[in-house]
């Protein structure tokens, strides 16, 4: 059985379905990644499976747990955790408490103990935090506030938020959009390391050279559902992903809802970025 | 039960002055995203100027250090002194925008909130100074014919008020659907910078919505003073119902708007005519009328409210900054040092402002936990001290000394929590609105209860002590004596500590996470709904032992000094020491009115001085240093720490930085695009969207 199984799941907003029946596995000890278009509803996945968005049909268990009726906080607990495209930061935190905030995992009788003995709890999650400060080079940062840091660092720490709590499986909304590709390679070696960590990971990029490469199960995703899924190879022979990105059937929706759904209107940049992405990694892998 | 629709229909002339309010409110918001606690004050300076004109003749102008009464010979008919009214209320009105609002654009909500009860304070002070604090009574200038409603008179007056409260509203409708201004202004709302990219301004936008909003409420507040006259103080309290209708209406709609705020003022006269008839117990013979804004602003927030604000609204994410600074046991030592030599100096009037002082600071403690960790701004903790001063002197009969305290801040405790839960929906300044109106509730209900409070309306306690020894006040030799003060001194310690062992812990990590962003502490397995209403506990806690100072300090008291208005007093001194530290608190503590600066530097002064310097403080604090007197200071100093750390001989490569203590105005981040061009729809495009 899967760490993570998705079942016809559907969100409906005001009629518009988001995503529709999707079937999604993620196993321990994989990375999965998730690619598709602008409003795809990749990001509206993540929300239905952490529990920020209701889901309207379908079925969602992680680690052989219903999830239907948990809160967003609750799946953290049973180890569900995730990143924000939006990152999300506590910017009223310096970096290595807002790791600590991802870290600790309050009981409803450490009120007591956080008032009286402060030291105490702390001590067990302080080597966590200093794992995923060191995994993510921010060991020098963790004392700064992150408004004071680079974009590509308040990414860092938005992943390493999220490992923090050792969880078993991270769902990473477009961790390196806006990285450089120095950055964003040295991101997709991490992820491979993380691996080791008894972490299975759950990957949003449209970075595909990243997701490409990094991934040992790639899911496509267009107009709310799964057009195609695969190896990486596998994935980039699929004629429906070739047409969702490159096709003319792309050309002609962007042409008729362009205006409207303003993502759209960079298919064209997207398969531009792909075409080359392809050709590099085939050399690469050359 | 027959007799309801009558009173319902004498409450419309209320609710009339309530739905102008409400109209204000939201196109104030619509125009300048700043939700206007002032509206009442600002329409009761027009109202007071029309009326005094209309009485005596003379044209007051709410100044100070300058002649601020002209005769102008008798009384003058309506037209003239509606106009003068009006002109001097525009005026008035311009003035705070210029200097005031303009520059709060673009900050955190609550500190527009905190801004505008500065001014409430402000203009509520200059018109105490220049019309003395009276109550005001013009004669009817709507027609006050008296018809016959099935057998009961009924004076028309009111009907007329609705009808052109009603005209007006579609009015307001009209411009804002119809013509290119409306257009403007909510361009101008939804996205300021594309506002600007299409040649709007949004300053001047922002400016005509303003003067548009202060005419409406000051020409309806000017007609209505007639219903039951005007003082200084009336309008403001008109605020909650007002609020209550804005909310309801979601600081959008007119109409819905309207409609609520003329069924509250229906209600409310029914609710004060039920009372009348005694159909209620005893008990609630303090103000039930106080209960139905209340219902209705919570009924409005928690069909309105989400529990976890959705990934488009990233409404109310800005927070005032918060200085963190570690504990510096010298500072502390010093601190109570300093304190125990003041609470056992020789001179009386000393020792009675330090403990005026202590109960401050403690109750802003209390302010500190939810407003400075948790983010919410609560109007009610002095409401919250009050009850568990009254639950005292109910206990201390029974129970004595050391179990009555216990019990009373227990319950304090409890009923903090509870009301607590319905506002787990909401934030920034829907909370201070739920609470302002909880304090009302208070204040009008529990305080002013017969019942509730004891015999004649006045609670008692006796003095504290243990085994025989006494520790009272009032000690039979000197008042207030030295032994009271130094356990006043202890407790507030304790409570000192208690705050300190909060902020510094996981505890106060989580209570800031939640403040910074709760869909990011929830995604952290945080129980945001279980933190809010931890915080609220602790607060309550801190407000339950103050509220034994207040009892203990008086020993006999009523609801004098507990009133919602002077909840916003307390918020304010919380404010201008800074609110989230300690060191505020005592800051804010000292600053308090009979405090130890205010007698000691100030040498007393006169109360509406004390509202006018208080009121104009906090705006100027909302406006340049929103962390307070005591952040500005601590930020200042880390300043200059890194500073020198930096000229200072660090080896070349040594990488540690001190930690900042200082939390700088949390910026609202606002993402670059994606690789491959960020949608029209992202979360991104969310976060810009908002006023920049
Ligand atoms: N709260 C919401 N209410 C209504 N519609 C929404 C909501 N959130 C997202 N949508 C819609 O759902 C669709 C999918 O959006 P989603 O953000 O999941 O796409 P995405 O694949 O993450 O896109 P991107 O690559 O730009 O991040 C979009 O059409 C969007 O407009
Ligand atoms: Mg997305």
């Amino acid at each position: 059985m899967a760490l993570l199984e998705a079942r016809g799941l559907s969100v409906n907003y005001g009629g518009l379905y988001a995503n529709r029946d999707i079937d999604l596995d993620c196993h321990t000890g994989k990375l999965v990644g998730l690619i598709g278009p602008n409003g795809a509803g990749k990001t509206t996945f993540i929300d239905a499976i952490t529990g920020f968005t209701p889901v309207s049909e379908g079925k969602v268990t992680f680690d052989g747990v219903d999830l239907a009726g948990l809160s967003p906080d609750k799946r953290a607990k049973i180890g569900l955790t995730r990143t924000f495209q939006s990152l999300e930061l506590f910017e009223d935190l310096t970096v290595r408490d807002n790791l600590m905030a991802g870290a600790e995992r309050a009981q409803w009788h450490s009120i007591i103990t956080d008032v009286l003995m402060p030291g105490r709890n702390e001590r067990q999650y302080r080597e966590q935090v200093d794992w995923a400060l060191d995994i993510m080079r921010l060991t020098d940062r963790a004392d700064t506030l992150p408004s004071d840091l680079s974009h590509g660092q308040r990414k860092l720490i938005s992943v390493a938020r999220a490992l923090a709590a050792k969880p078993k499986l991270v769902l990473l909304d477009e961790p390196a959009a806006g990285l450089d590709t120095a950055e964003s390679q040295l991101l997709g070696a991490h992820l491979r390391e993380f691996l080791d960590h008894d972490m299975s990971l759950f990957l949003i990029d449209h970075d595909m050279g990243l997701v490409l490469n990094v991934c040992d199960y790639i899911y496509v995703l267009d107009f709310g559902e799964i057009i195609a899924e695969g190896t990486p190879a596998e994935v980039r022979a699929d004629p429906a992903v070739i047409s969702a990105y490159l096709g003319e059937s792309a050309g002609e929706s962007q042409a008729s809802s362009g205006a409207t759904f303003g993502g759209q209107q960079q298919t064209g940049d997207i398969a531009g970025a792909i075409d080359d992405i392809i050709h590099d990694v085939s050399e690469e892998t050359r | 039960m027959s007799d309801w629709p009558f009173y319902a229909l004498l409450g419309v002339g209320t609710g009339a002055l309530y739905a102008a309010f409400a109209m204000s409110v939201i196109i104030t918001y619509r125009g300048s995203g700043v939700v206007n606690f002032a509206v009442g004050a600002m329409a009761m300076i027009p109202a007071m100027v029309f009326a005094e004109l209309r009485a005596s003749g003379d044209l007051v102008i709410p100044i100070v250090g300058l002649p601020n009464r002209f005769r102008l010979g008798d009384p003058m008919s309506f037209v003239p002194a509606a106009a003068l009214g009006m002109a001097v209320g525009l005026i008035v009105a311009a003035v705070i925008y210029v200097v005031v609002i303009r520059s709060l654009r673009s900050a955190p909500p609550v500190t527009m909130l905190v801004a505008t009860v500065g001014l409430t304070l402000v203009l509520q002070a200059l018109a105490t100074r220049g019309f003395g604090n009276v109550t005001l009574r013009v004669s009817s200038i709507l027609p006050d014919d008296v018809i016959s409603l099935g057998g009961r008179p009924f004076p028309v007056d009111r009907l007329w008020l609705l009808v052109a409260v009603c005209v007006l509203a579609l009015g307001v409708g009209v411009v804002e659907r119809f013509t290119r201004f409306g257009l403007a202004t909510r361009a101008a709302f939804l996205n300021e910078k594309g506002a600007i990219l299409l040649g709007l301004n949004p300053t001047r936008i922002g400016l005509t919505n303003w003067l548009f909003a202060a005419a409406l409420a000051g020409s309806v507040g000017i007609v209505g003073s007639s219903l039951g006259g005007v003082s200084p103080f009336t309008f403001s309290l008109f605020v909650v119902p007002a609020l209550g209708a804005a909310l309801a209406a979601r600081l959008q709609s007119i109409s819905v708007a309207v409609g609520a705020a003329v069924a509250i003022g229906s209600f409310e006269a029914i609710a004060v005519h039920i009372v009348a008839q005694q159909q209620v117990p005893r008990f609630f013979l303090g103000g039930i009328s106080a209960l139905v804004p209340f219902v209705v602003i919570v009924g409005a927030l928690i069909l309105v409210g989400k529990r976890l604000p959705n990934r488009a609204a990233i409404l109310e994410r800005a927070q005032v900054p918060v200085v963190l600074a570690r504990a510096d046991a010298r500072v502390w030592a010093l601190t109570l040092a300093i304190a125990l030599i003041v609470v056992v100096s020789g001179d009386p009037t000393v020792r009675f402002a330090a403990l005026q002082t202590m109960f401050v600071a403690t109750l802003l403690m209390s302010i500190g936990v939810l407003t400075g960790l948790i983010g919410q701004v609560s109007l009610a903790q002095l409401a919250l001290a009050g009850f568990s001063a009254f639950m005292l002197s109910r206990f201390d009969g029974p129970l004595g000394f050391p179990l009555a305290p216990m019990a009373a801040v227990a319950v304090t405790i409890v009923v903090g929590t509870l009301v607590s839960i319905p506002a787990l929906r909401v934030r920034g300044v829907q909370f201070a609105i739920v609470t302002f109106s909880l304090a009302v509730v208070f204040d009008e209900l529990l305080f002013r209860s017969p019942t509730f409070v004891g015999r004649g309306g006045i609670a008692q306690v006796d003095a504290p002590s243990i085994g025989g020894f006494e520790f009272g006040i009032f000690d039979g030799e000197q008042f207030p004596a030295r032994v009271f003060g130094v356990v006043m001194l202890v407790v507030t310690a304790l409570c000192a500590a208690v705050v300190q062992g909060v902020r510094r812990g996981p505890l106060g990590r989580r209570f800031l996470a939640v403040r910074s962003n709760e869909r990011a502490a929830a995604s952290a397995g945080i129980d945001v709904a279980q933190t809010k209403v931890l915080a609220a506990a602790i607060a309550s806690l801190l407000a339950g032992v103050a509220g034994l100072m207040f009892a203990y300090k008086a020993m006999t008291f009523n609801g004098g000094g507990l009133s919602a208005q002077d909840g916003l007093l307390v918020l304010a001194l919380g404010y201008v020491g800074g609110v989230g530290s300690i060191a505020g608190a005592v800051v804010g503590g000292i600053l308090a009115p009979s405090g130890l600066f205010i007698v000691v530097i100030l040498g007393g002064g006169s109360s509406p001085d004390q509202f006018l310097i208080t009121g104009i403080a906090l705006v100027l604090v909302a406006m340049k240093f929103p962390q307070g007197i005591a952040g500005s200071w601590q930020m200042l100093r880390s300043r200059i720490e890194s500073q020198r750390q930096r000229d200072g001989s660090d080896p070349p490569g040594h990488e540690t930085r001190e930690a900042p203590v200082v939390m700088v105005e949390t910026a609202r981040t606002v993402e670059p695009g994606t690789r491959s061009g960020t949608s029209g729809v992202s979360e991104s495009s969310g976060a810009t969207g908002w006023r920049p």
